[in-house]
């Protein structure tokens, strides 16, 4: 083989050589074009702002809370969707994602948008870029929790408005803050949120139970924790009614029915459903 | 209008550096057919995110690496290249703004190879990338010791901005320091945006 001829196998090579690059590079440029497109669809809102606020990437969720296309995000700040208010409780989550102190990496809290009836839950991560370490920036995404809030005050208003009593015990069968204001007509008191069910249902009438009555409202305090089969093989025998005694008639009162329904999380009692029924005295 | 005069001659790391303006901004001249392109005397834009996307084109030499990338958003050039061929920007797709960017990095890295060879080093260039500005983060260096870094706007006759950025990491300070380039002398004004240089 000539001298030229070498020379020309050799330029054949290094050309192969070359197109291999150029096709590896090709392909892995559009890979990540496509691949950058998965966040700028998220529904969730996403964005990566400096220590100052400024935003340096952003997702077309995120854009459309500044009413902006996605390139016009660059410059703007993420104080601008907040409300003053908002903007103080976001600094300060912000200083304790910074804090070297505290542990946590990522921080996650609930901020309404400003001059919308919107509700965010913002989840904040700080890191630093490779190059630069003294420079830190913050990844935060955004869930619209809106429809979600929307629902829960729906469900609540009918919840409350029930024509009979209902409440929920959660752990240490505490009642939970939210239950039907026919609760508190039943029991003849406002302070019904966080006390104790035996205390707020059980005690003033305790002496008009039997031993049988008085074992059976004992069961309750043990079936918190109780799976879905031990909860069905007991609930018969949860007591079903209590005495709720006048306080302006001495030895007076009415009797009150009882109904209870678990609330299972992982197949486990978690809390409980009461129903309370008025009977006549 | 750029008007040549006499070349004046500059050495080492200003040399590479005016060697990279003057080929971005004939780039863009040439590229968006902009004989008005300039680097204007304000300062930058915040960084080191100056645009939605950028434009990547990496050469290799033996005395440096060197890097060119211009930052862009994608409706400055769409109304460049509808401006360019008449056509509204509705007609003007993704892709082909990405090709238009792609190519302006090309014609820069091209004219930074040919003169690299012009002076007796040889030179290979990459394809150029696009990808997304924001990337920058990720490879943005401060003060390292063998790099030149250099950032600076690029405002087209409409007023548009872009702007363009070199890193240089040098692999032979020796050879670097030994570069003369004959900058062409232009009446166009300051090429700078720093004061440095007056060549164009």
């Amino acid at each position: 083989m000539s001298s030229s001829q070498n020379e020309s196998s050799l330029r054949l090579k290094e050309n192969r050589y070359l197109q291999a690059s150029h096709h590896i590079i090709q392909w892995l440029e559009e890979s990540k074009l496509k691949s950058d497109t998965f966040i700028d669809e998220s529904v969730e809102a996403f964005c990566v702002i400096e220590k100052s606020g400024r935003i340096v990437r952003g997702n077309r969720t995120f854009a459309r809370l500044l009413d902006v296309d996605m390139e016009q995000l660059l410059n703007r700040n993420f104080n601008e969707i907040l409300s003053p208010a908002g903007q103080s409780v976001f600094a300060e989550k912000i200083r304790f994602v910074r804090d070297p102190d505290t542990e946590a990496t990522t921080v996650e809290f609930e901020l309404p948008i400003a001059h919308r009836a919107m509700t965010f839950l913002w989840s904040v991560r700080e890191f630093t870029c490779q190059a630069d370490p003294r420079q830190r920036f913050y990844a935060i995404s955004g869930r619209d929790l809106s429809r979600l809030r929307q629902s829960e005050e729906r469900f609540s208003t009918i919840y409350e408005n029930l024509p009979v009593g209902v409440l929920q015990v959660e752990a240490a069968l505490r009642v939970a803050p939210n239950y039907s204001r026919r609760t508190e007509t039943i029991l003849g008191t406002r302070d019904i949120a966080g006390r104790n069910l035996m205390v707020l249902l059980f005690r003033s009438g305790w002496e008009r139970l039997s031993d049988e009555e008085r074992t059976q409202a004992q069961l309750l305090e043990v079936v918190l924790g109780y799976s879905d089969r031990q909860f069905d093989a007991i609930k018969g025998k949860l007591l079903r009614r209590a005495f709720l005694p006048d306080p302006a008639k001495p030895g007076e009162g009415r009797w009150v029915t009882l109904t209870y329904a678990p609330i299972m999380q992982d197949q486990v009692v978690r809390g409980l459903l009461v129903v309370l029924h008025d009977r006549a005295p | 209008m750029q008007t040549e005069t006499t070349p004046s001659v500059l050495e080492g790391q200003d040399a590479i550096r005016a060697l990279i303006r003057v080929s971005l901004v004939e780039g863009l001249r040439q590229r968006g057919k902009d004989e008005g392109v300039l680097i204007p005397p304000e300062p930058l834009p915040p960084g080191p995110v100056y645009g939605h996307w950028q434009s990547v084109i990496f050469l290799l030499s033996p005395i440096m690496r060197i890097t060119l990338k211009v930052f862009f958003d994608s409706h400055v050039s769409r109304a460049q290249l509808a401006r360019i061929f008449h056509r509204p920007l509705a007609d003007i797709k993704d892709a082909l703004v990405y090709d238009h960017m792609r190519e302006l990095l090309n014609i820069a890295g091209g004219s930074v190879k040919r003169f690299l060879e012009g002076e007796g080093i040889p030179a290979g260039t990459s394809l150029p990338l696009i990808t997304r500005g924001f990337d920058e983060i990720f490879f943005s260096v401060a003060n390292r010791k063998d790099s030149i870094v250099d950032y600076f706007p690029l405002r087209c006759t409409d007023d548009s901005q872009f702007v363009a950025g070199m890193r240089v990491d040098v692999i032979d300070w020796k050879g670097v320091n030994a570069f003369r380039w004959n900058a062409p002398q232009t009446e166009a004004g300051a090429l700078s945006n720093d004061g440095g240089m007056d060549f164009l």
